[in-house]
């Protein structure tokens, strides 16, 4: 049976809170889905597929991971923040109009989230142990930084790293998260704009507010 | 284009976003202003130094047990949550050993409050029974408060009620106990003269106070010695 047959047979009442998703993660139906659109799959999802929102899941779990992960600069906090977000989601899911893409809906859930979050946690300031990832070394930018051997930059890449979070610790919130998705997910001003339910004249007065501050923080590396 | 205006486009003129006409008239600034330039230029580096943490991320293996951990949490979240009355009636459920301690725990603890609540009471009116004015206290008062406490030395003052009469045996036991106190040297003396119609021993003797006598009273402590 076609998706879209299947999504006009199958019963379409008032949606409340979606059945729990079957355990197994791969299935042969998830095969199927992974290639269909989000507006397919989260109708599925809301008449009970649970596969359907696995496949969402599968989809978007990393970028929105490296989202959290740059505003808290912890994997731990970010695994619990982006596994919270995907549970408020699906449980949310009947409250999904559509106005929006499930995308920026999601982002909008993440964000909102790990901004709460970080302001409970206020003045935490904690670091992943872990290191960056090898393609570094060959990115332009880095070579290019770590070529101008100054007694300034003779900075590994572990300081850097851990200069970059903790000027981004220094910004507020809302701030940090324009920069995140800005500068290092590389997301319009529109697009933040929904996410953040402003203007996009707020988002580009908080990039330069922010940017003011991280000229400030990062002049040895600039 | 004023640099206001110019500034505000660095970054659409980064990511190649702006259309060619106006992406040619802010280079063209850029060329000729030179704060705008080195803003420019400081902007662009910070956004290649923040675009490296794109590769700050974990190992994709860190994601292999993402879903299984969703579903996990998911079935946690899903289960009913009792309501606020199935909690309440879960926090007063005991199990039927700990019942019947509870129920042992508070009929002993009430009959002990009945036990010294009576006791506090009793005393009260055992003492009103037993004033004669040979066995009254009047002992000393502490010396420490001897200069400020005002002297009362009269009482008139009748207990209406009939008060039960004490068998003279055991005010003869009394009377040794009170001989050692120095009535001279009280400083405030009450005088109870017991009027009894000796004639009736089954009437209770009435207690008359006679007169209350109040001098002044200072509060200075004069001759404290701690």
């Amino acid at each position: 049976m076609k998706l879209f047959d299947k999504l006009k047979t199958s019963p379409a009442g008032s949606h409340t809170v979606p059945a729990p998703a079957p355990a197994a993660p791969v299935s042969e139906q998830t095969t199927d889905l992974h290639h269909e659109d989000d507006e397919i799959l989260v109708a599925l999802a809301r008449r009970g597929e649970g596969a359907a929102f696995d496949v969402l899941v599968e989809r978007y779990k990393e970028r929105l991971y490296a989202t959290v992960y740059h505003m808290t600069s912890n994997h731990e906090d970010a695994n619990d923040l982006v596994q919270d977000t995907f549970i408020k989601a699906y449980k949310s899911l009947g409250s999904f109009r559509g106005h929006s893409s499930f995308y920026t809906w999601l982002y909008r859930i993440a964000v909102n989230r790990t901004i709460n979050f970080l302001k409970r946690r206020k003045n935490r300031n904690q670091f992943s142990l872990d290191d960056m990832d090898s393609a570094i070394q060959t990115d332009p930018d880095f070579v290019e930084l770590m070529s101008h051997v100054t007694p300034r930059r003779e900075a590994g890449l572990t300081e850097l790293r851990d200069k970059l979070n903790e000027a981004l610790q220094k910004l507020s919130e809302p701030h940090r998260a324009v920069v995140t998705m800005h500068d290092v997910q590389g997301m319009t001003h529109a697009d933040i704009a929904k996410v953040m339910n402003c203007s996009e004249g707020t988002v580009r007065s908080r990039l330069f507010y922010a940017r003011q501050q991280l000229q400030g923080l990062l002049s040895d590396y600039l | 284009m004023n640099c206001r205006k110019a500034q505000s486009q660095f970054d659409d003129l980064s990511v190649g976003r702006l259309p060619e006409p106006l992406a040619a008239a802010l280079r063209q600034h850029l060329d000729d202003c030179t704060d705008c330039r080195v803003a420019h230029q400081r902007a662009s580096r910070l956004q290649r130094l923040l675009a490296l943490k794109q590769h700050e991320r974990p190992a994709t293996e860190y994601f292999d047990g993402f879903l299984a951990e969703f579903h996990r949490r998911l079935d946690v979240e899903m289960q009913p949550r009792p309501s606020v009355w199935e909690r309440l009636a879960g926090a007063w459920r005991v199990e039927p050993v700990r019942g019947w301690r509870f129920g042992f725990a508070g009929a002993l603890g009430m009959t002990v409050a009945a036990v010294v609540l009576w006791f506090s009471v009793r005393p009260a009116n055992q003492t009103v029974a037993t004033a004669r004015p040979d066995l009254l206290p009047v002992g000393p008062t502490p010396t420490l408060f001897s200069a400020s406490v005002p002297a009362v030395q009269a009482v008139p003052l009748t207990i209406a009620a009939p008060l039960p009469s004490l068998p003279r045996e055991s005010w003869g036991r009394l009377q040794p106990e009170m001989a050692g106190n120095p009535a001279g040297s009280a400083t405030s003396v009450m005088s109870i003269s017991a009027v009894a119609d000796r004639s009736n021993e089954s009437l209770a003797p009435r207690y008359v106070l006679d007169r209350v006598t109040v001098s002044p009273a200072s509060y200075e402590v004069a001759n404290v010695h701690f």
